[in-house]
């Protein structure tokens, strides 16, 4: 029984091999070409295929890529558009967060009420120091010693609202300093400009030095006195006359100082006042010589104290501005007119830091993407297998 | 057969299931064609989707052909495994059963088994072979139409050498009772 069970089985497993289908010639010689030809893109269509389909074999991936004409064709054209879409991605980066910012050279610096509040010498910006009640001490202007003054450095708008006598009544000085850079020629019509923008301002120039002579040693220095109430738009005028190279302003709390002034001299009056009365009582010659002396002496501490009050007030209500004209060094208006390779360097540095940035915010869009794709790509090929068991029976 | 592929030996239909050194592309071609076609072809049971799905599998084996180790297994086990799921694509596609092979659009020009085999007892055969399930079919199929050993079958389907021989015993069997219990001629009869 075992035996017919098997030659049964024999025979008909020879049935089915003598059975089997074979591929018609016509279909085995075309393959053949295309075998030989390694599949070119339009394998397909010579070799008459698709025709029980919609138009075509394979997945809709495998005809697009033998439509584009292959990987060859293909892989450069999505690698073109992916370069293009990032240059797109950086001009629009760059012209979005760094079109409206100013550049830090000293063309930018030339001038204008904006570029006002950077320092080009200390590349920070202006003013990050406020004045602070508290911590400014009674001192003549400009005196760095803390224990009788501080120097405080403020932006322009805080000096706008401390201009002559600081908010909540407070007395203030200020001293400025201004560099600027031209040619050895343009010295003296610098030197020119000067004077007229500080004869616009009311201002007095206390003196000047211009020096003739070839680029690093010609040159001119001032000393000017602005009136505090016109020091922001005098700075401003004078640092657009040539270029900018350093500015800084320093502000000093006076109210101090100013309200001791004060006090001694509403003191000597009352002394005065006082010892005149005594006088008026004193009829004993000796007496009346010792208090006579020491009205005299109080007089005297009074006119002191009135002078020093005098110059506190000056400073207050004038600002002196030291101005230095300087030629040659790496910011003369020529070499700052040209582009160099220090440019060039700052501009590649810079746009390698636009490109990171747009790679950075790539990554950040393409990863979570990314990671969707491939949990899709999972689903669908988990799918794929399901479906292929089923259609092989439900397995 | 073009002069390219003329000029490479014909290899043994064998050699390339043997794990070992790399084949040639073409060898394998060479040696799996038909067999492929004929595996493709009884599963699906349309000539023109056959010859569809056939050309796809050696096209996308050709792209894939980088990909292969031969250290995982057989090239022809690899090869049948992507005929396979292209062909399951194809019946994904579809949804429904085709047409069972004509008998007479099965005969080539000179072949053996129309002077063997009597075309009433290859339709009979043939179409017992459609009553059975796509998976029973598959398994003879890659068998006898495609010649492959269970090793290879297991390489293509993902399956057991087990699980292979026990599923291609259990499909001879419901083969046969299809041959016996709907009519058709006996086995002896097809086999004569």
């Amino acid at each position: 029984m075992s035996h017919d069970l098997e030659s049964e089985s024999a025979d008909l497993a020879n049935a089915l091999r003598e059975s089997r289908p074979t591929p018609e010639p016509g279909f085995t010689e075309r393959l053949d070409q295309a075998v030989t030809d390694h599949f070119p893109p339009e394998w397909a269509d010579e070799a008459a295929l698709g025709k029980s389909g919609d138009g075509g074999i394979g997945t809709l991936a495998e005809r697009l890529r033998r439509r584009l004409g292959g990987r060859r064709a293909l892989l450069p054209a999505i690698a073109g558009f992916a370069g293009l879409l990032f240059v797109v991605a950086v001009t629009a980066f760059d012209s979005r967060w760094l079109g409206d910012e100013p550049r830090d050279d000293a063309r930018g610096m030339s001038g204008s009420a904006q570029e006002f509040s950077r320092s080009p010498s200390e590349g920070r910006p202006y003013g990050l120091l406020e004045s602070s009640p508290d911590t400014a001490g009674a001192t003549a202007p400009g005196d760095p010693n803390p224990a009788t003054g501080a120097g405080i450095r403020l932006g322009p708008e805080s000096l706008r609202a401390t201009a002559g006598t600081a908010g909540g009544g407070r007395d203030v000085a200020r001293e400025a300093e201004i560099t600027l850079g031209t040619d050895p020629d343009g010295v003296q019509d610098v030197a020119n400009e000067v004077v007229e923008v500080t004869d616009d301002h009311n201002g007095i120039v206390m003196n000047s030095n211009v020096t003739d002579g070839e680029a690093g040693k010609a040159g001119a220095n001032f000393r000017l006195l602005i009136p505090s109430a016109q020091i922001e738009s005098a700075v401003a005028d004078l640092s657009g006359i040539a270029d900018l190279r350093a500015r800084s302003q320093e502000l000093t709390d006076i109210t101090a100082p100013t309200n001791r002034a004060e006090e001694e001299i509403a003191d000597s009056k009352a002394k005065i006042q006082s010892l005149l009365g005594e006088l008026e009582e004193t009829y004993d010659d000796g007496e009346r010589a010792a208090i006579e002396q020491k009205i005299r002496w109080e007089r005297q501490e009074k006119r002191w104290a009135e002078a020093r009050l005098n110059k506190l007030e000056r400073r207050a209500d004038y600002t002196p501005v030291a101005l230095k004209v300087e030629t040659g060094g790496a910011s003369s208006s020529e070499e700052d007119s040209g582009w160099g390779f220090a440019d060039a360097l700052d501009d590649a540095g810079e746009l390698l830091g636009v490109a990171a940035g747009v790679v950075v915010l790539a990554l950040a869009v393409a990863i979570p993407i990314g990671i969707v794709v491939l949990v899709a790509l999972a689903l669908n090929r988990a799918w794929v297998r399901r479906s292929r068991r089923r259609v092989l029976g439900g397995e | 057969m073009n002069g390219m592929l003329e000029a490479v030996p014909e290899p043994e239909a064998k050699s390339a299931a043997l794990p070992g050194p790399r084949p040639l592309f073409e060898d394998l071609y060479r040696g799996s064609r038909d067999d492929l076609y004929s595996y493709v072809a009884g599963l699906l049971r349309d000539r023109v989707a056959a010859e569809d799905v056939t050309a796809l599998a050696f096209e996308r084996a050709f792209r894939k052909w980088d990909r292969f180790d031969p250290r995982k297994g057989s090239a022809r086990g690899w090869l049948f495994g992507i005929a396979r799921n292209a062909a399951l694509d194809e019946l994904r596609k579809r949804k429904r059963e085709v047409p069972a092979i004509e008998p007479e659009e099965q005969q080539a020009p000179g072949s053996v088994a129309g002077t063997v085999i009597d075309r009433e007892r290859r339709a009979d055969l043939l179409a017992a072979l459609g009553t059975l399930s796509p998976a029973d079919r598959e398994m003879v199929a890659l068998k006898y139409f495609g010649g492959l050993t269970n090793v290879e079958i297991a390489e293509a389907t993902g399956y057991s050498s087990t699980n292979v021989g026990t599923r291609l015993s259990r499909a001879m069997t419901r083969l046969r009772s299809a041959l016996e219990t709907d009519g058709f001629a006996s086995n002896e009869e097809v086999a004569r």
